[in-house]
């Protein structure tokens, strides 16, 4: 059987239980950007057509996931744990990535109401976590969204996030 | 006003040792009385002495000193310093009251901006629902954890919906724990045995426990399970999507 890059890359994705990225792709398979580019886009095209799987840009990476139509059936053999978030923690998590990086009081400013059960939620799910500490007295926590964060969402990166009026601004809360 | 210019017959020194004023005798508009009750209810503030006249208390203190032909110094002393105690008190009465300082006003809260996050909160819950539909290598897959014993096909997650299906239905622990004395695994794990050994049939966590049971009896149970498979004596096999548990080669 001839070797090609295509196959290559997909053999990577098989196997990866992450995201991976085109440099990764790159350097494990010795080709260019490019080569790698046109390679994935032949994949996805591929997969598009009579295929469960499908090739998905999400976290910064590319990663091989199961249809949408085929959920069932993945489901009940998985039988995974629903672990949806609360309307609250969902509030808590938008305000993080779109504010980042924010403190937890600054949240409760901007929500008018204590935080500290959602934020502690949000970060043992991996979701949001400490990306440094403010400069000001106490030295208060700063947060900001994961890679987790991505995944959770399918998202390739923030600048996917819906729009939000009144975006500017709120960075001066607490400055 | 009027005043006696002559003090009358009275003591000059309280039980205490301290003098008492010469009974000069005020009688204005606003008060009519002794100088020590004027005094003393301007000490107690139960007076307006702005609206009383000390001038004249003065005049007659003045005349009391001059006519008394034995003077007695102190109660002359006393009565001069409840004087000087009135015309102070009265002297801070009038001068003027400066305003009040405006109470100090509190910053305002900022007002919650979270409706502005509506949209995208709206939106990451309905991206939450698509992404459970997709599924990822090992991300969700169930058997995460290697159990340390063969059971087969039964997961570590199996297991553990199995424990969790039970603890849901298990009361708190009574308040009394001390006072009851708490069955040891080997006893719980013979308790598991004799039930299992009642059927040549696998059975589902819950047959092993009473009707009314405490999360620590399910805990118990569990982890009397877990050893007794552990050990080989039960084995694990899933019924419909749920774990039972029954002896092994379903021998009684």
């Amino acid at each position: 059987m001839t070797r090609t890059l295509e196959g290559a890359i997909e053999s990577v994705l098989f196997v990866a239980q992450l995201p991976v990225t085109l440099d990764e792709l790159c350097e494990v398979t010795s080709a260019k950007k490019s080569e790698v580019t046109e390679a994935l886009e032949r994949i996805g095209a591929r997969l598009q057509t009579g295929s469960g799987l499908q090739l998905v840009r999400i976290a910064g990476g590319y990663q091989l996931c199961t249809r949408r139509e085929y959920a069932d059936s993945v489901a009940k053999y998985l039988k995974p744990q629903k672990r949806k978030l609360t309307r609250s923690a969902l509030e808590v998590l938008a305000i993080v990535a779109y504010r980042q990086p924010i403190t937890g009081l600054d949240i409760q400013v901007i929500r008018g109401v204590q935080s500290e059960h959602a934020i502690r939620t949000l970060v043992d799910r991996g979701l949001i976590a400490e990306i440094g500490r403010k400069n000001s007295p106490g030295r208060p926590i700063l947060y900001g969204t994961t890679q987790e964060f991505l995944h959770h969402f399918k998202l390739n990166d923030l600048s996917e996030l819906p729009p939000v009026e009144g975006a500017e601004g709120l960075q001066e809360i607490g400055a | 006003m009027n005043r006696k210019s002559a003090p009358e017959e009275q003591e000059t020194l309280t039980p205490g040792g301290i003098a008492v004023p010469p009974p000069l005798r005020i009688e204005s508009a606003a008060f009519t009385g002794s100088l020590a009750t004027l005094f003393h209810l301007a000490r107690d503030g139960r007076i307006d002495l702005t609206g009383v006249p000390l001038s004249p208390v003065c005049s007659a203190y003045l005349e009391y000193i001059r006519t008394t032909e034995q003077l007695d110094v102190d109660a002359a002393g006393a009565a001069l310093l409840a004087l000087a105690y009135l015309v102070e008190r009265k002297a801070w009465a009038l001068l003027p009251i400066a305003d009040p300082p405006p109470p100090q006003e509190l910053p305002e809260l900022p007002e919650p901006t979270a409706h502005e996050f509506a949209f995208a909160v709206d939106t990451l819950d309905e991206w939450q629902r698509e992404r459970g539909d997709i599924f990822f290598r090992a991300a969700e897959a169930d058997g995460v954890y290697e159990l340390p014993f063969d059971v087969g096909k039964v997961t570590a997650a199996d297991l553990a919906r199995a424990f969790e299906r039970i603890m849901e239905r298990a009361r708190p622990v009574d308040v009394t724990p001390l006072a009851k004395p708490r069955p040891s695994l080997q006893e719980v794990m013979a308790s598991v045995l004799a039930i299992a050994r009642t059927t040549s049939e696998a059975l589902p966590l819950e047959a092993f426990l009473p009707e009314d049971y405490t999360r620590l009896d399910a805990v118990f149970v569990f982890l009397a399970v877990l050893e007794l498979l552990r050990i080989g004596t039960l084995t694990a096999e899933l019924v419909e999507g749920d774990v039972r548990f029954g002896l092994k080669g379903g021998q009684r």
